[in-house]
């Protein structure tokens, strides 16, 4: 390559040599790395660090919580248990909403295909459909279909 | 990269750098900015809806769900404006959600695969095509969002799903060789339950030390290396900012779903031998129907090829695919290049199924 065509402003860096000597060798390292932690032995090794530590720690956990317990219950005050059997209970309302708005969807769905297979429907079996049911009603019998007003779903809009 | 000018004095030029090391190493990049509503939760789960960005006319009329893993928080999917998979597919005419876990605190460590799979799912696709008037819907599934969203999809076949994409999807743990976690978390060392019965959850340190410990080099020095090589380029540093913070994010995972991946699928392999069983019921693969594509990275040490691969040969769904992709686990989906290969492939697949 010519200068020109290297261009003027392009100085030689002079970390260059550097950052590719640096490169190399984390390349060696990191394959290097990359086969010991994919070895048996890393395994068992990662392994008995990870026991030793839960031999540590695991005999302090469960004293430290019956102390916490003792100190919380003493004191009147609501302990981890309770707060975690509360979230349960407020999950355990979640579903049940959940499922009330399962059953409002399914609702609004037919509400919805009702109303638009009598919009659908001839003007004229309309109005017989209407008069046939206007004289159920007077008997006290039947309710008019078409009187159904969608459910309401989103509290803040309702009118007071 | 942009030259020093040659008057600067070389201190002025290193105090810069560092205190731009030091904003993008102890602060929290403006991340997930794309608008999104919420629009249904369950315990600490969220499904979110994103502000469509396209006419109602011209958008695609099946909605999609993304489902991320459990360990680690779900925005990776928007990390920033210009750089979000989220905004390519809704300015690509998708009805885009996103059902976020949550963190999981002490009360969730009895939290299962099943749970998940057929308790907050079928839910949150109950509340998608009650808000989309659509009774389909189509799934993106990655990683362990990608186990779920399977085992879903193999047990509810009639649910509606008509489109499942799988990223860099653990499914096949046969060949052992090949996977370091496994070995890892083999039974000879590493006792699953006496972890669990100390911490309830698995501690997000836990999970963070072994997916770094895969590639200790890249990820404890080559990436803080690469930051420095370019903090003359701003478009690298603010990614290299914004990819920090959602490395250094990571939430607790479920017990009881930590020890069923661990006991059921890396020891036992038992979603591929069939012999899975999720609320009573056998996970049969062949019952999968919807249309089907797996993405796989090719340099994923996190989760290699060979555990996506054969899935394709076990399902019963008719159109099905396979796309590779170079890069690795995470790259594939939030790398530089991943606007260039994955995101349009997964579009191009998409959009005609989405009509």
């Amino acid at each position: 390559m010519t200068e020109a065509e290297a261009g003027p402003t392009t100085p030689p860096d002079p970390t260059e040599a550097f950052r590719e000597l640096r490169d190399g060798y984390l390349e060696i390292w990191s394959k290097n790395l990359i086969e010991t932690v994919n070895s048996e032995d890393y395994a068992k090794a990662s392994g008995a660090a990870l026991d030793g530590f839960l031999a540590v720690a695991a005999p302090f956990k469960e004293p430290t919580e019956k102390a916490m317990l003792k100190m919380l219950q003493q004191l009147n005050m609501p302990t981890s248990a309770d707060f975690m059997g509360l979230a349960g209970r407020f999950t355990n309302v979640e579903l049940l909403l959940d499922n009330l708005d399962a059953k409002l969807d399914r609702i609004e769905a037919l509400l919805k295909v009702e109303t638009s297979a009598h919009a659908s429907a001839p003007k004229a079996a309309t109005k017989t459909k209407q008069k046939k049911q206007t004289t159920l009603r007077a008997d006290g019998t039947s309710k008019r279909t078409t009187a159904a007003k969608p459910v309401r779903r989103n509290a803040r809009k309702v009118t007071r | 990269m942009v030259q020093a000018p040659a008057a600067m004095d070389p201190l002025a030029v290193l105090d810069e750098r560092l205190k731009t090391v030091t904003r993008v190493m102890t602060s929290k990049a403006p991340i997930a900015q794309t608008p999104k509503e919420l629009v249904w939760t369950l315990n600490k789960a969220k499904l979110y809806r994103y502000v469509p960005a396209v006419p109602e006319k011209d958008r695609h009329r099946i909605p999609l769900l993304l489902i991320f893993a459990l360990m680690n928080r779900p925005y990776i999917l928007d990390l920033r404006p210009g750089h979000s998979f989220v905004e390519y597919l809704v300015g690509q005419g998708f009805d885009v959600y996103l059902l976020d876990w949550g963190v999981p605190g002490p009360e969730d460590k009895h939290l299962k695969l099943d749970d998940y799979s057929l308790e907050y799912m079928p839910r949150a696709i109950r509340k998608i095509k009650a808000l989309s008037g659509v009774e389909e819907v189509s799934v993106l599934g990655w990683c362990i969002g990608a186990i779920l969203t399977t085992i879903y999809a193999a047990l509810r076949p009639d649910d509606g799903l008509r489109n499942l994409i799988l990223l860099t999807a653990p499914l096949d743990f046969s060949q052992k060789a090949k996977l370091t976690f496994g070995r890892m978390t083999d039974e000879k060392y590493f006792d699953v339950d006496k972890v669990l019965a100390t911490f309830g959850n698995m501690p997000p340190e836990m999970i963070d030390y072994g997916a770094k410990a895969l590639k200790p080099v890249e990820n404890y020095i080559g990436n803080y290396l690469k930051l420095w090589d370019n903090l003359d380029n701003a478009q690298i540093v603010e990614n290299w900012h914004a990819m920090n913070t959602w490395v250094s994010d990571n939430i607790p995972m479920a017990g009881a779903a930590f020890r069923q991946l661990i006991v059921d699928l890396y020891r036992n392999n038992r979603l591929m031998t069939g012999e899975l069983v999720i609320r009573g019921e056998r996970v049969d693969l062949s019952q999968l129907q919807a249309n089907l594509l797996t993405v796989i990275a090719e340099g994923d040490h996190i989760t290699p090829p060979c555990q996506s691969e054969t899935l394709l040969a076990k399902v019963g769904s008719r159109d099905k695919e396979v796309y590779r992709v170079h890069g690795g686990h995470i790259g594939i989906m939030a790398g530089n290049s991943a606007h260039k290969r994955t995101w349009p492939h997964i579009e191009r697949w998409l959009a005609p199924r989405s009509n």
